[in-house]
């Protein structure tokens, strides 16, 4: 589902953020992806966004190579992404109802359907009765779950999470994570980035560990 | 919480992918269009004044090029009415015996290198000229009609060096005083009329670029203050078409209500306008009226404006999009 083939990243002004990095994730599986911070866990990530194109190296997502997408072809591949920002980049305009419901307006569903969609995801992160109020008002914690409801809400084929416990308290951290792996049950393939070593060790699950941008570890 | 966890127990609840048909796309794009108009709108009404300000200079900027354009068009249709420019006036000795003058007229029929001859003999012109200078009284008290004869010729051949020849050739005939190629000024004034023409629509073009950084600046500024939708937007997929929609509103809604207050302005100017062009016209005992933009004219200037906005939109917002594009 996602290969990464002698992958790195070589930002503007010379820094290089990730080197020669391999590995691959089969479709189903969930992985986590570890290291210090400024390691590149969040530069993998958006690779795989194709926020940022690879210096050199080849990424395919879904049997499909990154490198020839062109800006017609993004919108696309990201839909079949979803993703959970480092800093849940929630739009404090709108209330949490429109914020999750953007991804399935772009997608173009239906509103009804929309609806119905926007609050199963709601449901499942718990915040249900929270729909109509502005995420500003919401604690950190809830605003962090907003962000989830909305990357899944268009049942992606890939969730892709940068950080999502950061701001939790360990019991929701955990909630978090079984809400991952009931994702990665119904077959959605998860990457979670994440230094919360305690966390994923509890998880068991395969883990890649980044170091200084070179990949020193996938147990 | 409780139900943070109650959910767990279905988890397959609404997962199934979901598959857009094209007519689910179709309709997605019209209901898209619906949306955005709508917010477009409940965006100015937002803020009213601003949005107003903005209009009228744009509506300004429009005016002033189409006013400039109708007055020409309206100064190239005063002088259309005296297009021949082929005419030459022979004034006769006065001398001549009516029936002199007449043969003498004959004759120049049957030139080869005239097409058309109008005698007006001194009768006629005293009859003419009293009536329209307002002199009857003195003209009556002449003993003798000071007037000559004239003879209107039309010269086949229009061009301005054969033009003269003949006026020397007719000038030479011994029955007439005088001959004179009296539209030469008509095409200087038409020379000038198209110097004009050409600085009016340098002058349109420099406004029209006005137009396009004003447009374009407020869509600029529109597109920064949403620059956070945009960014979450397009990382959850939005096409640039779909990023680029609400602001090709805008610029449209810009150009096209701008154009119609242009239109307003030149309407009403005209017909202020109106009233006394008419009184000078009938002065010279002329009918002539001013006419506006008219139909073609206003859907011509609605269009520049809808483009203009729309080009104005399109470029504010490829210029963000473009930084947006992954390197
Ligand atoms: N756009 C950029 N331009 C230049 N350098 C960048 C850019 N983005 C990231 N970097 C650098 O690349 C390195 C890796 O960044 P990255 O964000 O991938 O780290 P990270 O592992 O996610 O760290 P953290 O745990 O703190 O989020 C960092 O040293 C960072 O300074
Ligand atoms: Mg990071």
């Amino acid at each position: 589902m996602i290969a990464f083939e002698q992958v790195s990243k070589e930002y503007q002004g010379g820094y290089k953020a990730i080197q020669d990095v391999s590995f691959s994730i089969s479709p189903g599986e969930m992985v986590f992806l570890t290291g210090h911070s400024g390691a590149g866990k969040s530069t993998v990530l958006k690779l795989i966004m194709l926020m940022e194109r690879a210096s050199s190296g080849s990424i395919a997502i879904g049997g499909k190579n990154l490198a020839p997408m062109g800006s017609g072809d993004i919108p696309f591949h990201r839909r079949q992404i979803g993703v959970v920002f480092q800093n849940h980049q929630l739009l404090f305009d709108r209330s949490v109802f429109d914020n999750i419901v953007l991804p399935l307006r772009i997608c173009g569903y239906d509103a009804v359907d929309a609806a119905r969609r926007v609050r199963a995801a709601l449901d499942k992160v718990g915040l249900l009765d929270r729909e109509k109020l502005n995420p500003r008002v919401l604690s950190t914690g809830e605003q962090q779950r907003i962000g989830i409801a909305r990357a899944i809400v268009h049942k992606p084929k890939i969730l892709l999470a940068d950080e999502p416990t950061g701001n939790l308290d360990p019991q929701l951290s955990a909630e978090v994570m079984t809400l991952f792996q009931q994702f990665n049950r119904i077959g959605t393939t998860v990457l979670v980035a994440s230094h919360d070593l305690n966390l994923i060790r509890r998880m068991n699950c395969r883990t890649l560990t980044l170091q200084q941008g070179r990949l020193v570890d996938d147990v | 919480m409780s139900d943070f966890r109650a959910s767990s127990a279905h988890p397959k609840r609404g997962a199934e992918q979901h598959v857009l048909t094209k007519q689910d796309q179709r309709r997605h794009w019209f209901q898209h269009h619906g949306e955005v108009a709508k917010d477009c709108l409940r965006q100015w009404l937002s803020a009213p004044t601003a949005t107003l300000m903005t209009i009228l200079v744009l509506a300004v900027a429009l005016a002033l090029p189409s006013f400039l354009f109708t007055s020409l068009a309206n100064i190239t249709r005063l002088t259309a009415s005296w297009d021949d420019e082929n005419k030459i006036s022979l004034y006769l000795h006065t001398d001549l015996s009516q029936s002199q003058i007449e043969s003498f007229s004959q004759r120049l029929l049957l030139r080869a290198d005239l097409i058309a001859v109008d005698l007006v003999d001194a009768e006629q012109g005293l009859l003419e000229f009293k009536q329209y200078s307002g002199f009857s009284d003195v003209l009556d008290s002449l003993q003798q009609n000071p007037l000559p004869a004239v003879i209107s010729v039309l010269a086949k051949d229009t061009g301005e060096q054969s033009l003269e020849k003949l006026q020397q050739q007719l000038y030479a005939l011994p029955q007439v005083e005088q001959a004179v190629l009296d539209l030469q000024w008509i095409k200087r004034l038409n020379a000038m009329l198209l110097v004009l023409q050409r600085a009016i629509i340098a002058l349109s073009l420099l406004l029209a670029c006005a137009v396009l950084l004003i447009i374009g600046n407020t869509i600029r500024l529109n597109v920064e203050s949403r620059r956070d939708e945009i960014l979450v937007a397009k990382l959850m997929g939005a096409t640039n078409a779909w990023v680029r929609r609400p602001f090709l509103y805008t610029g449209i809604f810009y150009g096209v209500t701008a154009s119609i207050a242009a239109w307003l302005i030149i309407e009403m100017s005209l017909i202020v306008m109106q009233n006394p062009v008419l009184q000078l016209s009938l002065l010279y005992q002329s009918n002539f009226k001013l006419i506006g933009l008219g139909g073609i004219g206003g859907l011509l200037l609605l269009l520049v404006g809808l483009s203009l906005g729309l080009l104005a939109a399109f470029i504010s917002v490829n210029k963000f999009l473009n930084q947006l594009e992954p390197k």
